[in-house]
């Protein structure tokens, strides 16, 4: 039975408030519960516990009693912000992507001018767009169907930057591709392009879904991850993240496809930002897993 | 701030190079065999500025103007009268060619020649506010050479973070210079309007003014001797500058949209080859529509950046 757990804010280092009456069994969520039962709008999602004022937060099944609380002890929680959820995100990022490109794709006449729709239409252009489409498609369905989350919330102003982000860099591409004037590349670069990106497509699927696989239903575990019987996830061998190798993959081709400069930017710093991401995922990996392969890169095989 | 104790000092502050020579002849031959001549004629142009360590700082700005440098962290050998026969090697003439003191010569000398260029601005923009008739028409004239020089200059401030001499965040910096140097080469020099309205004075005071207080702060940084009343300025005025800075330059840039419509520079038309389009015209507005969430943003960032 531990009587009284005092907390303060990690910020100013000052009390706030004090939570008493938890079980000897009590876990670090059971105290989030109690502080939010003193005030109402802090909930659970929005708290970082920890036990030294600049330390790193603790994880919400951990047991206190493991963690060496007693009575009268004190707990430094941070308010996170306001807090909204992964999937609600996700959603909204990706949708906006599918639906703006659409709209594009009839040339309003916002953007060009009045008839502008009555002019042809290029090959390239329309399997440009189903591309787009079918790229976004899938990742709506799987952020409903097939990922894992480890955090089921993220600071609300990551809703803003995020759609910013996809929502803007859509318009941009979608402005060039669409346009009356867009001179696409030969047929056989296309071709080869479009061969390029269903491939990457494919590859990125079968990373997601083995990943999936990687985590039991209703879990948090975390495990090395190793090729199954699909050849496109062959990769693992050779990389940390080979989700974004192939997202990468279909990126580039999209841009050799429609030999477009705006697409190729937005390639680049979706490349940029996903390597960093895949830096930080190897380096966690490599620190969890004592057995983790050391031949292993974190993007690119070979090079990064 | 700066305490005069005699009118002996005073003398001795004023007449340095005469004065260091006074004290050669001073101490007698009999030193010179002892000692090599370098480090002799250094050590007694020391002992000039230096014979007492509540008075280091006082010195170091004369030595400034007299020798256009200063050199900071040294410890000053001792070389007053009462040690004259004891000591052996000087430390000071060798910190003097060390690393740290060759990059504090050039900040001292990079800070001073920015601060009185954007003096001279300064000055230019208001002689042509208060003594000329009409002076929207000639503000432009008569300001803009030093304008473009000194808002030039500042992109090597980039190149600074960049190699490390100093310890600033790159991307913020880059970020600040590029959007001034935006504003004047972008805006300002592609079209007659913006240089004959009102955005330009308001511009040029607030630029001007934030860059004499912030290059002479650094200055005096340098050399140890802020006065509290530039920190007390550098922090309390940037209140009402920045906003004025900010309305001149959006003022600036809706007067130049007509002349960029009309002349198209910068532009790129489809169709080309890499299909890429830039319409310069809608490219300031989405600039101008953007200006003030985007500086929110970045000091937002910033300041989340510094905390976590």
């Amino acid at each position: 039975q531990i009587d009284q757990i005092d907390i303060h804010n990690p910020k100013t280092g000052k009390f706030v408030l004090s939570v008493y009456g938890l079980e000897s069994n009590a876990t670090v969520f059971d105290v989030k519960q109690a502080i939010q039962k003193q005030k109402k709008n802090l909930y659970p999602d929005r708290l970082e516990v920890r036990l030294e004022q600049k330390g790193k937060g603790v994880k919400d099944d951990d047991n206190l009693e493991k963690l060496n609380l007693k009575t009268g002890d004190k707990l430094y929680v941070k308010d996170l912000g306001p807090q909204i959820g992964w999937i609600t995100v996700f959603l909204a990022e990706y949708a906006g992507p599918l639906v703006i490109y659409l709209w594009m794709y009839q040339r309003p006449w916002l953007f060009y001018g009045d008839d502008a729709d009555l002019k042809p239409y290029s090959l390239c252009t329309s399997i440009a767009a189903g591309c787009w489409s079918v790229h976004y498609a899938k990742r709506l369905l799987e952020t409903v169907f097939v990922h894992r989350f480890s955090h089921a919330t993220m600071p609300i102003f990551n809703l803003f930057k995020n759609c910013s982000y996809y929502w803007g860099f859509t318009a941009y591409v979608a402005y060039h591709v669409n346009h009356p004037l867009f001179t696409p590349p030969c047929e056989t670069q296309m071709y080869a392009a479009l061969g390029g990106f269903i491939i990457s497509e494919l590859g990125n699927l079968s990373i997601h879904v083995a990943l999936r696989n990687l985590r039991p239903p209703g879990t948090k575990e975390r495990n090395i991850p190793f090729p199954t019987s699909n050849p496109l996830t062959a990769l693992f061998n050779f990389v940390s993240c080979p989700n974004y190798t192939y997202e990468f993959g279909a990126w580039l081709s999209f841009t050799i496809m429609t030999q477009c400069l705006p697409a190729g930017l937005f390639a680049l710093a979706g490349v940029y930002q996903m390597t960093m991401w895949a830096l930080g995922k190897h380096r966690n990996y490599k620190k969890e897993f004592s057995t983790y392969p050391r031949n292993r890169k974190a993007i690119i095989p070979f090079v990064l | 701030m700066l305490k005069w104790d005699s009118l002996k000092k005073c003398k001795q502050y004023f007449f340095g190079v005469p004065g260091s020579l006074l004290t050669i002849n001073m101490f007698g031959k009999k030193q010179l065999k002892r000692k090599n001549l370098n480090t002799y004629l250094l050590s007694t142009f020391y002992n000039m500025l230096a014979p007492t360590e509540s008075e280091i700082r006082l010195k170091s700005y004369a030595c400034f103007i007299f020798l256009g440098f200063y050199p900071k962290k040294h410890k000053m050998a001792d070389f007053s009268e009462k040690s004259r026969g004891l000591k052996t090697t000087p430390m000071a003439p060798k910190k003097l060619f060390d690393l740290a003191t060759q990059k504090e010569c050039y900040f001292v000398f990079r800070n001073a020649i920015s601060s009185y260029g954007w003096m001279i601005v300064l000055i230019q923009t208001m002689h042509q506010l208060v003594y000329n008739q009409e002076p929207l028409r000639d503000m432009w004239d008569n300001v803009h050479i030093l304008l473009d020089i000194f808002q030039t200059l500042a992109i090597l401030e980039i190149v600074h973070c960049i190699t490390g001499l100093v310890r600033s965040n790159p991307v913020l910096t880059a970020f600040q210079v590029f959007s001034r140097v935006f504003v004047l080469w972008g805006v300002l020099h592609s079209a007659e309007h913006s240089q004959q309205s009102l955005g330009l004075p308001m511009l040029l005071v607030a630029w001007s003014v934030t860059e004499v207080i912030r290059y002479s702060y650094y200055f005096f940084n340098i050399i140890d001797l802020v006065p509290s009343a530039l920190t007390f300025l550098r922090y309390t005025l940037f209140i009402g500058l920045y906003p004025l800075g900010v309305t001149g330059e959006l003022l600036c840039s809706y007067a130049a949209l007509p002349a960029i419509s009309r002349s198209n520079i910068f532009s790129v038309p489809l169709p080309n080859k890499l299909n890429f389009a830039f319409d310069s015209y809608y490219a300031l507005i989405v600039v101008m529509l953007l200006y003030i969430p985007i500086q929110a943003l970045f000091t937002n960032l910033f300041h989340r950046a510094k905390v976590l």
